[in-house]
């Protein structure tokens, strides 16, 4: 191929397509047993024992405040490298295709997302052009900040 | 650490540099020039390493430092005098700054190092030892030994006599011979002789001795390796024998040639044995007879050969001593191999030189190990569930798996322990140059250096050691003279040990300086307004210097240097805090100090104990925790509310309660609207009737309060990872653990969870000073019943355990009445054969007593226990004319009679078997009727102890073993005892209001008494045996052990002949 092209893990919550660098992911895992940490912000789903270590799990949906359905049952969790954050992941709904897309394809205007996404500027890195319909890139870096900023102004 | 080459460059130049330091330390005190010698030697071993590693690397400036080292040291090397001050001196602050060069490599040539080149370079051209006289002639000497090694000896002494030989070789050099099975060799000595005499009279006196011949080089091989013991270990190993050999005529050498032999009819090897220099060749080998000379006979035949001696000889004497060996076959083609290390370490036995033998693994990899070991147990544990059903082999598999990871597991948390000499290693630099800083005169002692402690703990501790060592040497110590007016030794005494003891290990920091004087301390607190008058005079001394331990507390009257800003301990108390540990303090005025530390051996792992609140499970550290109380419903206790907060009366304490459901609800800190909506939330009229509720009773930070949780479940051992980094702000939690079942639990941190529930609880009431002071100390007892009437109390201490029985198990022989218990069986006592008290109605069930401190097996009957009771006992003497009873006292308003175990076991064993069955293996114990019979005059005892039931009870094992008895109530009144009475020998517990054990006995020591002491405590023997033997007791033993009691008194006594106890 000539042009360059990212990869992405695209995965599903609340119906909506969003995707991460494949680049950043360590592995996804089927493991559902969290243990709830009280005194953690909402969007804090817990902690799980990966093979002996312990990785805290944020919520996808409850991060971009997206609806979540009662019959959520086979979550997975996408595990970010420790390039990315100490020992985190990111659940979600379903996981999706690992998609390539080239660069002409990406785009870093935020202004084309919807409106309740608005609020996490900085959470969404591109917007990609699939062929039927657009990928929402995140950035997994800003994750864990949201969480922090979230711990130092409970009222929020 | 990025793992590069300079990395490990680092590290090791690291250990170099505390080689070499700790050399010199040792070099300053060494006394015989072999021990300097050898310190000398193992610094240049350092100095050179580093030498060459930092050459091999391009530092430059550091190779030039580590060189001009090198030369200063290697000159001092074989003087008979230890090196000026000076040079140490020099070599101390070359290692400081070779260091500082090392931990900033990046920058190390930029240090300007040429002054203290120049400095050492001076040192280095001043090679006289300035004590001894320079000899005039420097002869060289080559001198072949015709026959080895037995004149070797003779030779040496008397070349001795002349002078001192230096840069010395003993060299065995093998001549080529035609045949394959037989061999020569001869030794040759070369060297230079450093002596006054000319060379013609040490000529004359050689050729007198008949050993010199003139020198030939035939090609010596010189190859280092083995020390002399080495070299007596291998022939013993490969079970040679040195034989002495005819030698060939054609050779025209009048030699005897060793000959190494393995087997009788080959000769594969033969060995060139090097010494350098030579001092002691004397006991490598003895051979028995003397040499004899056969020049004509060329038949290979042994003559002499090494007898037994060899193998048994002591090792070489001096540590400078090298004894190399090297092996060569001489035509023979079957060439053997033999070990031959090239150490050349000859002083691995003298201390400071110890070689490190360790491998550096990253931290990081050995966390990696943990959790890989951890999640291995977890599939293990999944494994023994999947596998229970299944029967046949795979079972005796699954066991192994168990076996292996258990073991794993230990292997892996062992890694990162490391011993407390690591650690200790760094102060006695830091003592000696402290010590010249303030002009004091400190001996340090290192005691327990072997003991371990986990890689983080042991970090943490350096700061708050560091500084507790100042604080002793600055404030503690006294100066020389200071020292000398109080008739103590100049040299002041800073004792450092490690002791471990339940999961904790002990540091102690201890001077015999001036002490901490109580007065400056309460006038401070006065001052501070901490504590009124009337508080402090009835507070302990422990809790009156542990006020030094707040911040901005300092008694010092001068602000040094070093210490007495009054910062410092408050942040070593806090630095130790945070390890979980604890300091205490305590002081005898003009005595001395000490400090103490107490830390977990790992912070890695901590003892929790598992309880859930809802469905989620918590590990709450087990360290804060003091006691749990369950409440049943319709129970006498019950949580009443307060203005604000829930309560719980605890004994005499009202005890604030923070629930720990709502504390994990409740997202901000509790506010007076929280606390009221909770109080709403659970009025005392809501109670769900069938809800047990428990309550932790925990104490953080010198406060107390409860914890109520739902449930809980167990204690267990928990490996502890941090909180994730975006979540530390969570102040009630401590951090996280996976559970057997491979689940997250979260550990409780105490402090946060009190904190966040704005609960300040109570202060305990004073609670270390309970059993200290109260004359009448507090107990927990047993309270039970035999017949309907009485009721009978025993203190826990004494009670082994209690044991349901069936009736219908007992089995008789005559009237004694037997059960089987564990295998043993055991004579059942009823009291009412012994005691004249109510007998009781069999039942089928009924209860066993089994008391501690009994090795026959026995047991108490007991048909109902009551209760166990904390109370002061408050015992009324022989109110009761029964000697089965010890006392009465007034317990829930019924009279309460104590039992005399002791007496019920004689009553039924004989005084003399009691004694016997416990030390049976000792021949003609003296029993206590020929005691009375062999001794002109009853040894006369001083019992001291507070508590009035261990004082009746100790003075009944002693009168009842026929001695006197004499008590005293506290130290003070043991003083005035003393003076009063003439005593064989003094018992005397430790703890003690006004004056205690310790304190006693240094003072009827230093008023002169030399009667025998012996401490008798609750305490631990370990820990403070050392502390007794230092105030001046004779013997330590543990309270109510009565056969062990008894029998170290008659020992103490005499009455026991010592080689009888050696014999057990």
């Amino acid at each position: 191929m000539e042009t360059e092209s990212v990869k992405y893990c695209t995965f599903e919550a609340a119906g909506r397509l969003f995707g991460v660098p494949l680049i950043d992911i360590k592995e996804i895992t089927a493991e559902t047993n969290y243990t709830c940490i009280p005194h953690a912000p909402e969007c804090v789903s817990g902690y799980v024992n990966i093979r002996g270590n312990i990785i805290l799990g944020l919520d996808l949906k409850q991060i971009l405040a997206l609806p979540a359905k009662e019959e959520d049952v086979s979550k997975r969790m996408v595990i970010f490298k420790s390039t990315v954050g100490p020992a985190f992941g990111l659940l979600v709904d379903e996981i999706g295709e690992i998609v390539s897309v080239s660069s002409q394809d990406i785009t870093s205007d935020s202004t084309s997302i919807g409106s309740e996404l608005q609020g996490l500027s900085g959470l969404v890195q591109n917007i990609c052009r699939l062929p039927n319909q657009l990928l929402v890139v995140l950035n997994p870096r800003k994750f864990l900040p949201i969480i922090e900023k979230e711990l130092y102004q409970p009222s929020r | 650490m990025v793992n590069t080459p300079h990395a490990d460059f680092v590290l090791e130049s690291r250990e170099h540099l505390q080689l070499l330091e700790r050399s010199m330390l040792a070099l300053e005190k060494a006394t015989s020039p072999e021990a300097r010698n050898a310190c000398i030697d193992s610094s240049l071993r350092a100095v050179h390493s580093l030498k060459g590693n930092a050459g091999f690397l391009g530092f430059q400036s550091v190779q030039r430092l580590a060189h001009a080292t090198e030369s200063v040291l290697e000159n001092f090397r074989n003087h008979v005098h230890s090196p000026p001050i000076a040079v140490v001196e020099a070599i101390l602050l070359a290692s400081d700054r070779l260091s500082s060069m090392i931990e900033d490599l990046g920058f190390s040539e930029s240090h300007d190092i040429s002054e203290l080149i120049k400095t050492l370079h001076a040192l280095a051209v001043d090679t006289s030892d300035p004590v001894q006289n320079a000899p005039k002639n420097v002869i060289p000497i080559n001198l072949r030994m015709p026959s080895p090694p037995a004149s070797v000896v003779p030779l040496l002494d008397s070349i001795r006599t002349l002078g001192s030989l230096r840069e010395s070789q003993l060299t065995q050099v093998d001549l080529q011979t035609p045949t394959a099975n037989w061999s020569v060799a001869e030794l040759r000595l070369q060297g230079r002789l450093h002596t006054d005499r000319s060379v013609i009279e040490v000529q004359r006196h050689l050729s007198q001795t008949g050993a010199a011949v003139p020198w030939r080089d035939l090609g010596a091989n010189e190859i280092s390796g083995l020390n002399a013991q080495q070299l007596l270990q291998h022939l013993a190993a490969v079970q040679g024998e040195l034989v002495y050999e005819p030698t060939r005529l054609d050779l025209g050498l009048p030699v005897q040639p060793i000959v190494w032999n393995q087997a009788v009819s080959d000769l594969p090897i033969q060995p060139i044995v090097k010494v350098t220099p030579i001092v002691h060749v004397t006991p490598i080998v003895h051979v028995t007879g003397s040499p004899t000379n056969h020049p004509e006979n060329i038949q290979p035949k042994p003559i002499q050969q090494v007898d037994e001696t060899v193998a048994t000889t002591p090792p070489v004497k001096t540590s400078s001593n090298e004894l190399v060996i090297h092996q060569e076959p001489i035509a023979s083609e079957d060439r053997k191999e033999i070990v031959s290390k090239p150490t050349g370490d000859a002083a691995t036995n003298s201390s400071p030189t110890e070689k490190t033998t360790s491998l550096r693994i990253p931290v990081d990899l050995l966390d990696r190990l943990m959790n890989l070991v951890g999640e291995l147990t977890l599939i293990r544990n999944q494994s023994l569930l999947a596998f229970e059903e299944i029967e046949g082999t795979s079972r005796a598999v699954i066991q192994r798996l168990n076996s292996v990871t258990t073991e794993l597991q230990d292997a892996v948390l062992k890694t990162r322990m490391q011993p407390v000499g690591h650690l200790f290693g760094r102060f006695p630099r830091m003592v000696r140059d402290l010590a010249r800083q303030l002009g004091k005169q400190v001996e340090l002692v290192m005691v327990g250096q072997e003991v371990e402690l986990d890689k983080t703990v042991l970090e943490q501790l350096s700061d708050p050691l560091i500084h507790l060592i100042r604080n002793s040497i600055d404030h503690g110590l006294e100066t020389p003279e200071v020292r000398i007016r109080s008739d103590k030794p100049s040299v002041g005494r800073v004792t450092l040990s490690a002791t471990a003891a339940d999961g904790q290990v002990i540091i102690e920091i201890r001077d015999d300086g001036r002490g901490i004087d109580p007065n400056a301390v309460r006038a401070k607190v006065l001052a501070l307004g901490l504590k009124t008058e009337a508080e402090l005079q009835k507070i302990s001394s422990k809790e009156l210097y542990s006020y030094i331990l707040l911040p901005g507390f300092s008694t010092a009257r001068q602000v040094s240097d070093v210490s007495g800003r009054g910062v410092g301990m408050d942040v070593v108390k806090t630095n130790v805090e945070r390890l979980e540990g604890s300091l205490t303090i305590d002081s005898a005025p003009g005595m001395g100090t000490s400090m103490i530390l107490r830390v977990p051996l790992t912070l890695a792992i901590i003892p929790c104990l598992i309880v859930t609140v809802g469905k989620e499970r918590f590990a709450v550290p087990q360290r804060g925790l003091e006691e749990i109380v369950c409440l049943h419903p319709g129970g006498e206790s019950f949580i009443e509310h307060s203005y604000d907060s829930e309560l719980l009366r605890l004994r005499d304490v009202l005890l604030p309660v923070v629930r720990f459901s709502e504390a994990l609800r409740c997202k901000s800190t509790f506010c007076a609207e929280t606390k009221l909506a909770i109080l709403a939330a659970n009025s005392p009229a809501d109670r769900d009737p069938q809800r047990i509720e428990y309550i932790l009773v925990l104490r953080t930070k010198g406060r107390k309060f409860g914890l109520l949780v739902d449930d809980v479940r167990g204690t267990e051992e928990v490996v502890v990872k941090p909180m994730h980094p975006s979540l530390r702000k969570i102040g009630i939690f401590a951090g996280a653990t996976l559970m057997g079942d491979g689940r997250v639990a979260l550990i409780a941190n105490i402090d946060g969870i009190a904190e966040h529930a704005d609960c300040y609880g109570v202060e305990p009431p004073q609670s270390s000073g309970i059993l200290n002071r109260d004359p009448a100390e507090v107990h927990r007892v047993l309270l039970f019943e035999f017949g309907p009437k009485e009721l009978f109390a025993l203190p826990l201490v004494q009670v082994r355990r209690i044991e349901s029985i069936a009736m219908n198990q007992v089995e008789y022989i005559g009237d004694q009445a037997f059960i089987t218990i564990d295998g043993v069986s055991t004579r059942i006592i009823r009291l009412d054969k012994f005691l004249n008290v109510s007998t009781c109605e069999q039942s089928p069930m009924m209860h066993l007593l089994l008391p501690k401190f009994v090795k026959e097996p026995v047991g108490i009957l007991v048909s109902r226990i009551v209760d166990t009771e904390s109370l002061s006992i408050q015992m009324q003497e022989a109110s009761i004319e029964d000697p089965g009873i010890l006392g009465t006292a007034i317990v829930r308003e019924r009279l309460t009679l104590f039992l005399d175990i002791q007496y019920l076991r004689e009553g039924i064993f004989g005084r003399a078997r009691a004694l016997s069955t416990s030390q049976s293996r000792e021949v003609g114990l003296v029993s206590s009727p020929q005691v009375k019979a062999t001794l002109d005059v009853v040894p006369h005892i001083l019992l001291v102890d507070d508590t009035p039931f261990f004082r009746e009870v100790v003075r009944r094992y002693f009168e009842r073993d026929g001695f006197v008895v004499t008590t005293a109530i506290d130290g003070n009144d043991g003083m005035r005892k003393l003076a009063e009475g003439d005593f064989d020998l003094v018992v005397s517990d430790i703890e003690m209001p006004n004056l205690d054990g310790w304190g006693f006995c240094q003072a009827a020591r230093k008023a002169g008494y030399k009667t025998p002491f012996m401490a008798l405590t609750s305490l631990s023997k370990t820990e403070n045996s050392a502390r007794a033997i230092e105030c001046g007791f004779d013997g330590f033993e543990e309270k109510l052990d009565h056969d062990r009691l008894i029998h170290s008194v008659r020992k103490m006594l005499g009455l026991i002949a010592e080689e009888q106890q050696d014999g057990n």
